[in-house]
């Protein structure tokens, strides 16, 4: 971990309208991230935590603050400057996987470098499948595999960019603890492997427990549990 | 490990991967492309082939009609041409043409030593160009080599037993007898039987010393063109139309006589239009359903997409290019099968039509209906996409998000206008009439207008006054109408546009068939006896009688010349350049009535129903609205008559409009009873008569009486008639089994769209503690509403659109049969019920758990 800053909010607050109502979802928050990091955002159901994270990530833009990414600063960007962004230097883990059900576990590893227009992908998708131990299972369509293999594809896809930043939604939230434990192992190697900065949301404390910092969200606000 | 570096330079993924993507994307998704394929395919074939056959029956009406006229131009004057005339017949460059003089004069069969007035032609030149003249021995000719022969009238060979050999006289001249004529192009056989016709070559016509005399003569000029009649040509004839007129002359091209061929065909042609035209909105319907459903299961994907990295218009393009291959290849399926129905057709309506119909295909119609249902398919299938753009990646973390809501979507705004474009061009196209067009795209969108008002309507009036005393299951039912993601108005709108279009056209059928039908034929006559002579009226219905036949109608025809008109000699107004000559000149067939028929109603003045001689004040007759305008008439003009003789004035009392269609006698003029009955007549007899055994007897017996008679039997007429209008029917049936066909796909899938939020929904219930049988029941009142209350509205709608269009586009009487209708409107609330509670059975079945993890 060095100290340079990967992702910082600040101020920054979300307000969703409905009708007639305004519902300030997040308020006047601000973190960061630095190289190599990992965080976990915990809080209770409806506290703010998935709005924070696709803040984070690019996927939402806040209705004040500035949030950077990389030094850049997010709020000005295009949607389609923003997807580049995420492309090259955001990694993602569902709760639900996510795979693309149309496509083998290879070609889902395979298509963030894809989309960056780069050809003779397959080889490094190999590669990190054979990490996440799925050398058998290349060819399978999501539906041919467990939760947990499902969950390996996603993380091994999450990896093949080499991420500066990691989100994790839950990632263990549809899986047994077995699986979650192996799970959550592999994540934390590759994430420590590739010095990549990990900020997670999650309800499970043990795995909270194995973040450098836990950030507590509550009512819209964050603040710093560890 | 050897991940690719994070700071490569970053390129758009480029066409290929689009392409690699979109195909691979349909990999567990092609059954629902396939039903946007099967939206398409049926549509685009009902429109090939009714385009296509459209063409063709177009071809062959404009082949009949040159094989009809047996020429590209004709001119007719009961004078022989003048010399200035024949001047501007040269200045044609014609390639050919021929030359025929008519009259009506005895013939003399010398074998049986009996008379009979015939049809005299007299002709030269090769005459006809198209169609044949039919004769018995086969391709005989009267070439003025032949010498003086003859051909005559299939009927009068039979009535005077001739042989080829025989003599016939005919004024001062002797002609041998060298056959029989079965059909000449130009004339009904319906036509000879009032005089049955003796052709002759022209070049003996005058040994007969009959032009001149009494008799009335017409003389014919045909001409062939090499191109036939061509703009220049068209022009010139008609800037010297009036000229012509003023002569007396007048002229028939191929193309007026194609105008003339009958109302019927061009009924059909504007029907089978409208088929096509349904038949593609109804495909649209269809397709935008199958896409919403696609998309539904796509959005997830999409969003996903987005989380890793695809630019907004990489991953649109995806879905874009599945649609543009799937909408083609659905538009050249559905070309190719049209094809094949438009290739089936001419085998299956050959003995149908009364035409020979020949398989081609007409390239411009296929491309014209391909590219309009490509780029309507591609423009429906986009509207349930375009919102897509505005989707957020958030929903791949949290699925309740969607598309963005906000500001309007200006590109479903401009695609919407586009449909609405394409459709009106289509339809100005299809109908070949801007008011038509414009007619039938206002009325489609008013019915879409209404039936979002009913929507609405039902959706506001249940949430206000949902009532609450109603059992749990219908409660449920009637609050899924109302409740947030409702899809009342989308699926009323659609259900009742798919009733509208598809029951319009059912209504414009049955109202043309209807038309066609020969109405209570067992109450028509079906025997017609010619030029009875008023002392065998008598005798000729009592022998009819015996035969235990029933009359029908009797005219008593007179003929007569008109002298005066307004006083003025008619001689002196033959000059006149606005009256037409052949109204002062034509020798009159009148009749006399004490009451006018249903088909004759007089649209100004009095009939008058019965005169006496012994008053002063002139006749008050009745004429007919043509030669009103020949003769610039109005009522009180008075008209002098010289009825073989007697010279009688009269005045015009009323004016009458005839349907000249109708299978009776019609007169021009027509006398009060009790004036001229003393003259002498004609008489046309008609009787209904009971089999046809019994009609050839009775035409025995009073043919034998009197020669002179003849005698139609008008039932084999009527059979043929009823069978082409039965043919045609099927012809009509058959093509637009094809848009209901579509019609069922569209409404299978507007179900589907709503599908997957009930089936979430009623699985939730179920987790709730509902049964299986109540969440079905709920599922059940909702779609028995929907269908029952989009089928009703667009049935209702239909019977507006179904009048409008039969009495400005047809111009015919609508025939709305009521139980079909009320039937109609149940059949199409039960369809909307079972594809609904069909879609939801496997779902309904699974464990609630299960079906929410499938979900």
């Amino acid at each position: 971990m060095n100290d340079s800053v990967v992702l910082s909010l600040s101020n920054v607050s979300k307000t969703f309208t409905s009708g007639d109502r305004a519902l300030e979802v997040l308020k006047e928050s601000s973190l960061e991230a630095k190289t190599g990091e990992s965080i976990a955002i915990v809080g209770p159901s409806g506290s703010g935590k998935t709005t924070l994270l696709g803040i984070c990530a690019g996927l939402d833009a806040p209705t004040n603050g500035e949030v950077r990414l990389d030094g850049e600063l997010l709020n000005e960007m295009s949607e389609d400057e923003r997807s580049q962004m995420r492309n090259l230097y955001v990694g993602f883990v569902f709760q639900n996987f996510q795979l693309l059900p149309t496509l083998t576990a290879l070609e889902n590893v395979m298509v963030p470098l894809e989309l960056r227009g780069e050809s003779n992908v397959e080889t490094a998708a190999e590669e990190l499948l054979e990490k996440v131990g799925l050398a058998e299972r290349m060819h399978h369509y999501p539906v041919q595999l467990s939760g947990g293999e499902q969950q390996r594809v996603a993380i091994a896809r999450a990896f093949i960019n080499r991420p500066k930043i990691m989100f994790a939604d839950e990632p263990t939230g549809n899986l047994d603890s077995d699986t979650s434990h192996s799970i959550v192992d592999l994540l934390f190697d590759l994430n420590r492997d590739a010095g990549t900065t990990l900020v997670l949301v999650t309800h499970d404390r043990e795995l909270a427990k194995k973040t450098d910092r836990v950030l507590r969200i509550d009512q819209g606000k964050v603040t710093v549990e560890r | 490990m050897n991940p690719v570096a994070s700071d490569s330079s970053p390129t758009s993924p480029g066409m290929g991967w689009v392409l690699k993507m979109a195909w691979r994307d349909t990999r567990r998704s092609r059954g629902k492309l396939a039903l946007f394929a099967f939206s398409v395919i049926f549509g685009v074939a009902a429109l090939v082939a009714v385009n296509s056959l459209r063409s063709n029956l177009e071809t062959e009406v404009d082949r009949q009609s040159r094989a009809l006229l047996g020429s590209d131009l004709e001119f007719r004057s009961s004078d022989s041409f003048d010399a200035e005339t024949e001047a501007y017949f040269d200045t044609m460059n014609a390639i050919d043409e021929a030359r025929e003089a008519s009259l009506s004069t005895m013939a003399l069969f010398t074998k049986s030593d009996q008379t009979r007035l015939v049809s005299l032609r007299a002709m030269e030149g090769g005459f006809p160009w198209y169609g044949t003249m039919d004769t018995r021995p086969e391709n005989l000719d009267l070439d003025p080599a032949r010498g003086r022969v003859a051909l005559v009238e299939e009927s009068l060979r039979i009535q005077y037993d001739l042989e080829i050999g025989d003599s016939v006289q005919i004024g001062k001249s002797e002609f041998q007898v060298i056959g029989e004529l079965l059909r000449l192009p130009g004339e009904s056989s319906f036509g000879s039987s009032f005089s049955p016709r003796i052709l002759i070559p022209y070049a003996y016509l005058e040994e007969t010393e009959l032009l001149g005399f009494g008799s009335r003569q017409s003389y014919k000029r045909h001409f062939v063109f090499e191109n036939g009649v061509d703009q220049a040509l068209n022009s010139s004839l008609l800037s010297n139309e009036r000229e012509f007129r003023s002569k007396g002359i007048r002229f028939d091209t191929a193309e007026e006589q194609k105008e003339d061929i009958g109302k019927m065909l061009n009924e059909m042609t504007s029907y089978l239009s409208l088929v096509g035209f349904v038949a593609l909105l109804l495909g649209g319907v269809g397709i935008a359903g199958a896409v919403q459903v696609y998309l539904k299961e796509k959005s997830e994907s999409m969003a996903v997409l987005r989380c890793l990295g695809a630019s907004v218009r990489s991953s649109m393009m995806v879905f874009c290019i599945q649609i543009f291959a799937i909408g083609f290849i659905g538009c050249l399926l559905g070309s190719i099968l049209g094809v094949a129905v438009q290739a089936a057709l001419p085998k299956i309506v050959q003995s149908f039509v009364p035409f020979e119909l020949e398989f081609e295909i007409v390239w411009t119609s296929l491309a014209e209906a391909f590219l309009f249902a490509w780029a309507l398919t591609l423009l429906f299938a986009f509207l349930p996409l375009l919102p897509l753009r505005n989707l957020s990646p958030m929903r791949a973390i949290r699925s309740s998000m969607g598309v963005q809501a906000g500001r309007r979507d200006w590109l479903v705004w401009l695609t919407t206008g586009l449909i609405g474009l394409i459709a009106l061009v289509f339809s100005i196209l299809q109908t070949e009439e801007l008011d038509e067009a414009l007619g039938v795209f206002g009325g489609i969108v008013l019915a879409i207008l209404v039936l979002a008002a009913t929507g609405m309507g039902l959706r506001g009036l249940l949430w206000r006054a949902s009532p609450r005393s109603l059992p749990f299951v219908w409660r449920q039912g009637l609050s899924n109408l109302y409740r947030p993601n409702n899809r009342t108005v989308s699926l009323i709108v659609m259900i009742g546009m798919g009733a509208f279009l598809v029951y319009t056209l059912y209504l414009c059928e049955v109202s043309i068939l209807k038309r066609g039908e020969i109405n209570d034929q067992d109450d028509k006559p079906n025997t017609v006896f010619f030029d009875v002579q008023s002392d065998q009226v008598d005798t000729v219905k009592q022998l009819a009688e015996a035969r235990g036949t029933e009359l029908k109608f009797h005219d008593a025809m007179v003929t007569m010349r008109l002298t005066h008109l307004r006083d003025e000699p008619v001689g002196r107004l033959r000059r006149s350049r606005d009256l037409e000559r052949w109204a002062l000149s034509r020798e009159y067939r009148s009749t006399y009535r004490s009451e006018l028929r249903p088909h004759e109603p007089v649209i100004a003045g009095t009939f008058v129903s019965s005169f006496s001689l012994d008053s002063e004040e002139p006749i008050p007759i009745s004429v007919e609205e043509r030669i009103v305008e020949a003769l610039d008439l109005s009522l009180g003009d008075r008209m002098n008559w010289d009825i073989q003789g007697f010279p009688v004035e009269t005045v015009v009392s009323s004016i009458r409009q005839v349907d000249w269609k109708q299978m009776q006698p019609n007169f021009f003029v027509v006398f009060p009873s009790g004036v001229i009955e003393e003259a002498p007549a004609n008489h046309m007899i008609a009787f209904k008569a009971n089999g046809t055994d019994t009609i050839a007897r009775l035409q025995g017996d009073v043919v034998k009486r009197f020669p002179n008679v003849s005698s139609i039997n008008l039932s084999m007429v009527l059979e043929t008639l009823e069978e082409v209008f039965d043919k045609v029917g099927f012809v009509v049936r058959f093509m637009a089994s094809f848009t209901i066909l579509t019609g069922l796909i569209a409404l299978v899938s507007t179900v589907l769209t709503s599908r997957y939020q009930r089936v979430r929904e009623s699985v939730l219930l179920r987790s709730l503690g509902a049964s299986v049988g109540q969440a079905r029941r709920i599922m059940a009142v909702e779609y028995f509403l929907l269908g029952g209350l989009g089928s009703a509205t667009g049935i209702g709608l239909s019977l507006a659109g179904a009048w409008a269009m039969t009495t400005f586009v047809f111009e015919i009487e609508l025939f709305v049969p009521w139980l079909v209708t009320i039937g109609s409107i149940v059949a199409i609330g039960a369809l909307t019920l079972v594809t609904g509670m069909l879609n939801s059975l496997g779902i309904a079945k699974r464990p609630p758990i299960e079906a929410l993890r499938y979900e």
